[in-house]
């Protein structure tokens, strides 16, 4: 179990995680919803340990250092692989250090993908390095896999195709942290949906519990963010003088 | 399963950073260095020189002239190592840059099970080479030393020169 709790970040005089509180446990796919700067990538590098934080982040009860963070990995959309380095190059790394690499695993996944073993990541295209960054967030061997938007720049085939290879390919231990704005592309895939709001958890619930509730994961996103939708029609209608015609 | 492990020099570097292209130039930093440092070759010949008289086509040695201290003569010669010394920080600054350019690797680095890899990677190439390269300085003050008190005519040499050694230090 992942727990997250009473978690605050401040940037300076902004807050960006005010007094988040979560648990993930294992086996489940959860999606993490909110707008540009709601304080998402905030929660995941906090987990990480790449951000001082107050409040408490464990794994099983430990706090997460050298000793259980290799339980952990991260797919960003930034990248974290080597640029000038092959996959064959991190396949060989991460095997030194990261002793649950699953090499099955990452075969599989280069094969499926069709990504080049032997060319530097620098030379591939952004589709390309996005697929592999989520193959070695896969393949590390780690029970929770976070993932920030892995999948800008890629096609909606590309991202289909992930999301079925994922959801087959994934053991009951694992729990992923799915960071990402195509609220309704990942609604058939996770389990739950955390939504952020100024860095504050805003909202958290089961795809089971919206069902029960005859609610789409989009509907209660935007319920919950109160979203109005006779916004964008009143600033069309100032916009192109609509109003003053009806007047 | 086999395991093709890179060699030792490249688990020291950056991944990805061509190992053979950066020792090289280190080497040739070095070799720079040393060849800057040659340039007391000629300031202790033409001292040595000035301690002899040409009478025709002999030389006779003048035994009231004093031969400059080693310390003197030697000036900005070892100043390339130094130079070079300094070098080292910027290299492990570059190491570490290298991990945020193309690419956020430092997070992977940062999430190592093994403590001490991120900094093993930027900073212990930079490190020995600043090793080698103090024994490479001191390896050439021996040198210049040696040739400084085995050729210089021994009487017109000033005593102490080993302790006066220090002012270069």
């Amino acid at each position: 179990m992942l727990e997250i709790k009473n978690v605050s970040k401040r940037y300076g005089g902004k807050l960006a995680l005010d007094d988040v509180s979560l648990s993930l446990p294992q086996g489940e796919i959860v999606g993490l919803f909110g707008e540009n700067g709601a304080g998402k990538t905030t929660l995941m590098k906090c987990v990480l340990g790449f951000l001082g934080h107050t409040g408490d982040i464990t794994l099983d009860g430990e706090p997460i250092d050298r000793r259980n963070i290799a339980r952990l990995s991260f797919a960003t959309s930034e990248h974290s692989f080597f640029p000038d380095l092959t996959p064959q190059g991190h396949r060989e790394f991460y095997r030194e250090h990261f002793p649950a690499f699953s090499d099955k695993r990452f075969t599989g996944l280069m094969d499926f993908f069709e990504l080049p073993m032997h060319s530097r990541l620098r030379s591939m295209s952004t589709g390309q390095k996005n697929q592999f960054e989520v193959i070695m967030a896969l393949c590390q061997g780690a029970d929770y896999i976070l993932m920030d938007e892995p999948f800008a720049g890629n096609d909606v085939f590309n991202r289909e195709d992930f999301y079925k290879v994922l959801l087959g390919i994934l053991e009951p231990r694992e729990t992923v942290l799915l960071s990402t704005h195509l609220i309704e592309e990942v609604s058939g895939f996770i389990g739950r949906a955390v939504l952020i709001r100024q860095g504050k958890i805003v909202g958290d619930r089961s795809m089971l519990e919206l069902e029960d509730m005859g609610q789409t994961l989009m509907g209660y996103v935007k319920e919950t963010y109160g979203y109005r939708a006779d916004r964008v029609g009143k600033a069309l209608d100032e916009l192109t003088g609509g109003g003053e015609a009806g007047q | 399963m086999k395991t093709n492990s890179p060699p030792r020099s490249e688990r020291l570097l950056p991944p990805g950073i061509p190992a053979g292209t950066e020792l090289k130039w280190l080497w040739l930093g070095l070799l720079a260095a040393f060849l800057v440092s040659l340039s007391f070759i000629p300031a202790w010949g033409s001292n040595r020189d000035a301690l002899y008289r040409v009478v025709g086509t002999d030389r006779i040695l003048m035994t009231d002239r004093i031969m400059p201290d080693f310390a003197d003569i030697l000036g900005d010669s070892l100043y390339g190592f130094l130079v070079y010394a300094l070098c080292m920080p910027a290299l492990a600054l570059f190491h570490r840059s290298y991990f945020r350019r193309g690419s956020m690797s430092v997070y992977v680095m940062k999430r190592l099970p093994v403590r001490g890899e991120y900094l093993r990677r930027c900073a212990a190439v930079p490190l020995i080479f600043v090793l080698i390269c103090a024994a490479c300085a001191f390896l050439t003050l021996c040198l210049y030393y040696w040739i400084y008190m085995k050729i210089t005519p021994q009487i017109c040499l000033a005593p102490d020169q080993w302790q006066k050694i220090w002012r270069v230090l």
